[in-house]
């Protein structure tokens, strides 16, 4: 079976690659004869070859989607055997250009179900490796009890799962198994850590030499601006721009992004229809260059772009734009590409969630407002505290959407300030000329996370909340 | 009060328990076949509802990525045109081969994938050793070791920057005569080892049964030939997650690269396409429709890796939780 199926789905995919060369070959053909047309009646069948096309690419696609889930729900089948969803997809791929050989891989699968059904494997043939016993028993009828014969513990034959492993013990090869991350992490992990909180109470430290005129705290008073420092004003930056852009950033795009993940997460749980290929849509964003799609927002959010021109507006959000005009596209752009990895966390942990709280909340008549907010987001609790706790750590640490988005610190180039400046991009706009301070601004930030970690650890330590 | 006591039924619509207490029950009066029909409109209303939805928030999530490859295909006069289209009234191929004349990317290209393999092999190779130590083998201080290691995951990369930079410059691989390989080097060698990575294939040699390895030691093999034979075919499917993982992370790691190398020649994707300028000197305005093409050359790669390994990505994503 898994050999003929093998074949199948080779036959597939050389299939589907040839729809891909083929349509992407028409569409091709089409445009460059649509770009040289100059008639309408040679635009017409130009027109043609490239729909052909995308059509063929479509099914192409489409193909290699159903393949893909084809092959897994057929591979899984060996572990867990569900006709039903073989079946689906069976279906779907007859429908999707995949006729011939669907065809023999369903004939195949009713084959193979036929001897399923003769030697099915028990669940106790996985765990245990043998025959389950057949235990002696029956109905006694004089004390009207069911009597069942259970071999005792010390009889199981499973037991040698507990047994200590003697000769791994004090194996001192373990250390040379050891040694390559111990030097990796002494050198790229450990030794960083304290030398960058050593810079951070150095004054005027230099990389190049590693040289610095003395130890101070100043560092953490100029960019905190207890201080003021006469020369070279950059140091205010950090608490004119940087503290405040990032307390922003923190404070809205992660309650938007969770509550929002949430709900597409419950929504798309509760449909049958497309649910596979809507969560696969959602999932896109994780896959992307943060950089790329930042300038992808720069251009949506232009002067002349498709924003203004939707909502008739004449705003100007990225060059040149004021700090907090600035802040939407940010945030929007932050909202968009950290909710896909929050969905599939909440996904998972929804379907984790036993199906009986459900049934007893209809029971009860509940609303279902009332069941999402007494049932769902109590039971979902230990996902929620894990993305809260690592989505505000990771808007601490945001930097390349201001980078994909602004090209630069600021929305007016180098000319003005770094009005978009974050406490990462204070960092590394610092490193170079300014050691010290950036040193001191890491630490900073690392205090701060530093404390958010210890509140999961606390928090996860406090068991569930319901 | 005398009256309605004396009622041969009770009226469940307003039942007056007391004057501070009013108990009115809404489904009383209703047959049962009009209560399931009740259910079933509102059923009805709420898929259709959570439907329009879903499919809303999937078209904002969808347009990007749409807007992205339609203006990669225009002119830059209709970008800048006060009237947007949907759809390129010429569309504009040319685009892409003129994007190909001016950034360099076959360059950024290769430096991103000689990067990516090399990083990824080094990381694969110290993870697995180090897990299996950690999951498999006794030694004194396991323990000790492996909690400093867990507590390193808490420090934020950005703590390391500046001393690594520092490091990398007195190996030498920083500075004006800084050659091809001296650049590979400097983005290579400080990521060939991920703490997160070690902890989550622990994990999963930790599930491996005790008896696979007693049969190996029966058999005579050892602990070497049992790791490599036995253990890491069986974790391959979170040694695929973690290749691909390290490989989006290097396609997306942008600091770094652009700290550590002096010639644009060396860096990677994402660096060369923040730095290329697309300006047309002449008019001095953005090529918008040069940029966007640009991108959908640099995401394309990503989405075929996405279409070929997504069950990996996804159960990848979920464990792991970190990008790169």
């Amino acid at each position: 079976m898994k050999k003929n199926f093998k074949i199948c789905y080779v036959i597939d995919l050389v299939k589907s690659l040839v729809e891909l060369f083929a349509g992407a070959g028409l569409v091709l053909l089409g445009s460059i004869q649509l770009s040289n047309a100059s008639s309408q009646e040679e635009r017409l069948p130009a027109a043609g070859l490239v729909l052909l096309g995308v059509v063929l690419l479509a099914i192409c696609f489409c193909a290699f989607y159903w393949l893909s889930s084809f092959k897994r729900e057929h591979l899984a089948i060996e572990e867990n055997y569900d006709s039903k969803i073989v079946f689906k997809y069976g279906i779907l791929a007859t429908i999707f250009a995949q006729m011939p050989t669907a065809v023999y891989s369903l004939l195949e699968r009713n084959e193979w179900e036929k001897k399923q059904a003769i030697e099915r494997p028990s669940a106790s043939n996985e765990l245990y490796g043998e025959e389950r016993p057949v235990y002696a028993g029956g109905y006694n009828q004089e004390t009207r009890t069911i009597v069942r014969v259970v071999p005792t513990r010390s009889t199981k034959a499973y037991q040698t799962r507990g047994i200590e492993d003697i000769g791994a013990k004090n194996n001192w090869k373990g250390w040379l198994y050891l040694a390559p991350v111990i030097i990796l992490v002494a050198i790229f992990l450990i030794y960083p850590l304290v030398n960058t909180i050593f810079i951070s109470f150095t004054e005027n430290y230099k990389y190049a030499s590693g040289t610095f005129d003395g130890m101070t705290l100043k560092n953490f008073t100029y960019i905190l601006g207890l201080t003021d420092k006469s020369n070279g004003a950059h140091e205010a930056y950090f608490v004119r721009y940087a503290i405040p852009n990032t307390l922003l950033l923190v404070i809205v795009t992660v309650p938007v992004s969770t509550v929002l993940a949430l709900l597409i997460a419950v929504a798309l749980n509760s449909i049958k229809w497309l649910q596979k290929i809507l969560q696969t849509i959602f999932f896109l964003p994780y896959v992307t260059n943060a950089i790329a799609v930042g300038m992808v927002f720069s251009v949506i959010f232009d002067d002349h772009g498709i924003i203004n021109y939707l909502f008739h507006t004449d705003t100007v959000w990225i060059f040149g734009a004021q700090q907090y005009t600035a802040m939407v596209p940010l945030v929007l752009y932050i909202v968009w590409s950290s909710i896909p990895f929050k969905i599939l966390i909440f996904l998972s942990g929804l379907q984790g969630i036993d199906k009986q709280y459900y049934q007893a909340a209809q029971i009860d008549a509940a609303p279902r407002w009332k069941v999402l907010t007494r049932v769902t987001v109590p039971l979902l609790s230990p996902q929620i505290l894990y993305i809260l706790i690592t989505s505000f750590i990771g808007a601490w640490k945001e930097y390349t959407s201001v980078v994909g988005l602004f090209n630069g610190p600021g929305t007016r180039g180098k000319a003005g300030d770094p009005n978009m400046e974050t406490i990462v991009y204070y960092i590394y706009e610092n490193l170079n000329d300014n050691t010290s301070a950036a040193a001191a601004a890491a630490v900073f930030l690392f205090v701060i996370i530093l404390a958010f970690t210890g509140l999961q650890f606390l928090a996860s330590k406090k068991r569930v909340h319901y | 009060m005398a009256n309605e006591t004396t009622k041969t039924y009770i009226d469940f619509k307003n039942v007056k328990v007391n004057d501070n207490i009013v108990l009115s029950l809404d489904e009383a009066g209703k047959t049962v076949d009009a209560i399931k029909r009740t259910e079933t409109v509102t059923r009805v209303i709420m898929t259709v509802l959570t439907y329009v939805f879903i499919f809303a928030l999937a078209l904002i999530v969808v347009f990007p990525f749409y807007w992205m490859i339609i203006t990669s295909l225009k002119q830059n006069t209709e970008i800048q045109d006060s009237v947007q289209t949907f759809f390129p009234t010429i569309v504009m191929w040319s685009n892409y081969v003129h994007v190909f004349q001016v950034f360099d990317f076959t360059n950024y290209m290769f430096n991103t994938i000689v990067v990516a393999i090399f990083s990824t092999l080094g990381t694969l190779l110290t993870t697995v050793l180090a897990a299996f130590a950690f999951a498999r083998l006794k030694f004194a201080g396991r323990d000790a070791v492996f909690a400093i290691f867990l507590m390193t995951m808490m420090i934020p990369g950005e703590m390391m920057v500046i001393s690594n930079y520092i490091t990398v410059a007195s190996f030498g691989w920083l500075g004006k005569d800084q050659t091809r390989l001296d650049a590979y080097l400097a983005m290579i060698v400080p990521f060939w080892t991920s703490v997160f990575y070690i902890y989550l294939l622990r994990q999963n040699f930790k599930q491996i049964p005790n008896e696979l390895y007693l049969a190996a030691k029966v058999d005579g093999k050892s602990d070497w030939a049992f790791l490599w034979k036995v253990m890491v075919p069986l974790a391959a499917p979170t040694l695929i997650s973690i290749t691909i993982l390290k490989f989006m992370g290097t396609w997306n790691s942008y600091v770094w690269p652009n700290l550590v190398t002096n010639n644009s020649d060396y860096r990677l994707i994402s660096n060369g396409l923040r730095s290329s300028s697309f300006v047309d000197i002449d008019a001095g305005i953005t090529e918008y429709g040069y940029q966007m093409a640009a991108t959908v050359a640099v995401t394309v790669p990503l989405f075929l890796l996405f279409i070929f390994f997504r069950k990996y990505i996804m159960k990848g994503v979920g464990r792991a939780g970190i990008k790169g």
